[in-house]
């Protein structure tokens, strides 16, 4: 399917995005669309079909960026999928600090890369993201998934087996 | 259930397996971990994974207490899902590329484990008409990175042209009568008053489904329920409405039985055989029916 000139220069914004904030190569993208839809900019994985003038779409497969006054803004949901393809912009977080991220507690962190959004990481894992003041870390992880992160942590830190 | 007594095999063993707690299964989302990664993982916080004999992302997890509060949950490395759940989609064997359609698709277990199938290549769209429930079905889109997936909010049986498909997967609503291991009050069965309305709108989802999938494509029908109104009627229905559709066999890698070819004096033929009825007896599971049709003669 011809993509039209806006489609192509959403690509390449969210593409030079995240490579120069997280070091994710633009090969990772790869077969993927990108959509905007007011300040959101959704990826989806669907190649030679077009999508469908349809008034009742909620989700064009993931919103993974948002485009703010100051500039653009990842999703916790992109930057965990694309988790192991990060290489920079990532802040290391015990399982204690990840709780205190939940609460909506900032952190004193110094971390070697400059103030903006990093990936929040715990044991190698990408919970989501995070904003980095160049002394403090906050979590901008949603709400709602924070509440049920919170109780994963919990059991995680009782044990997980009976 | 009394009613079905003369058409469930080795009666006394299904009422006494009505009677067990669920096995506690996960489906691995290989989308975002393999299989053999999410064992280790569990297995390293001191649980016991026995992975399935039949489908490799299916587990049997024992010694989380809850295994939808997980971390590997939370990060979408898994969805804990019924054995029984995964059976449409195998019947449906989805592939990278294909242009798919999960018409009744909340809460999502269906549709992400599609996703997974297609490798996260193709067109799926996840269709749910409840504006509650496709909250839960997109969470869990996003949760599982099923950049493949579009979320629709219609009516199945107003769905909208624009797009024919090569797969739908129909998995209606109905009265789950299947689900009575988990839900002990339908254990009695439902009450046949529901389940000839529920059939009315299966109808109609049915005859919208085939409408949509192009010419050549199939439709898995299924249900979790034992009522032969919802299962066999509905599908008889869709075989008599339309001459360009047939059944074909539902091969499981599961026990399970074939379709009944006749109900209340109401005659479906040899061909509704070609079906597959899930009986938490045979598979240690939820209950359910399954049917492929295919539109091309």
């Amino acid at each position: 399917m011809p993509r039209s000139e806006e489609e192509n220069k959403l690509e390449e914004m969210a593409k030079r995005y995240y490579e120069e904030r997280f070091g994710i190569p633009p090969s990772e993208f790869q077969g993927k669309r990108f959509i905007r839809r007011g300040d959101e900019v959704w990826a989806i994985s669907w190649e030679g079909v077009e999508i469908p003038d349809w008034k009742r779409i909620q989700a064009l497969g993931m919103r993974i960026l948002h485009i703010m006054e100051h500039g653009l803004k990842p999703t916790s949901y992109a930057l965990q999928f694309f988790g192991k393809a990060i290489k920079r912009s990532k802040a290391e977080v015990s399982i204690e600090e990840l709780r205190e991220l939940a609460l909506g507690h900032n952190l004193k962190k110094d971390l070697d890369c400059g103030r903006g959004y990093v990936a929040i990481v715990h044991n190698g894992d990408v919970f989501g993201c995070g904003f980095y003041t160049g002394e403090e870390l906050r979590s901008e992880i949603p709400s709602a998934r924070r509440r049920e992160l919170l109780e994963a942590i919990r059991q995680e830190k009782e044990g997980d087996a009976i | 259930m009394e009613r079905y007594r003369g058409i469930i095999p080795e009666w006394d063993l299904f009422l006494k397996a009505l009677e067990r707690p669920l096995p506690p299964t996960i489906r691995a989302n290989t989308i975002k971990i393999s299989p053999e990664e999410l064992k280790y993982r569990l297995e390293r916080k001191g649980a016991e994974v026995l992975t399935s004999e039949w489908c490799d992302v299916l587990m049997e997890v024992h010694g989380i207490k809850g295994l939808g509060n997980t971390l590997e949950h939370w990060l979408g490395f898994y969805y804990v899902q019924e054995a029984s759940s995964l059976l449409p989609v195998i019947a449906l064997d989805p592939k990278p590329g294909e242009r798919i359609l999960d018409m009744c698709a909340a809460p999502g277990g269906k549709a992400t484990y599609i996703a997974a199938k297609m490798e996260n290549r193709g067109a799926l769209v996840a269709n749910e008409p409840s504006a509650d429930r496709i909250r839960g079905l997109t969470a869990n889109i996003y949760r599982m990175g099923a950049f493949v997936a579009m979320v629709t909010q219609y009516d199945g049986t107003s769905f909208p042209k624009g797009m024919e498909f090569d797969k739908i997967l129909l998995d209606v609503p109905c009265s789950c009568e299947g689900t009575a291991r988990k839900e002990p009050w339908l254990k009695e069965g439902a009450s046949l008053r529901y389940i000839l309305k529920i059939s009315s709108l299966q109808r109609r989802l049915i005859s919208k489904a085939l409408d949509l999938l192009s010419p050549g494509g199939l439709l898995v029908y299924s249900t979790c329920t034992f009522a032969p109104e919802e299962n066999e009627d509905v599908v008889a229905y869709a075989l008599r409405k339309r001459d360009d559709v047939h059944l074909e066999e539902v091969v499981l890698p599961v026990d399970c039985s074939r379709g009944i070819t006749e109900w209340n004096g109401k005659e479906y033929g040899e061909d509704m055989r070609k079906c597959a009825r899930i009986y938490p007896h045979q598979l240690d599971s939820g209950g359910g029916f399954i049917a492929k049709i295919r539109r091309g003669k």
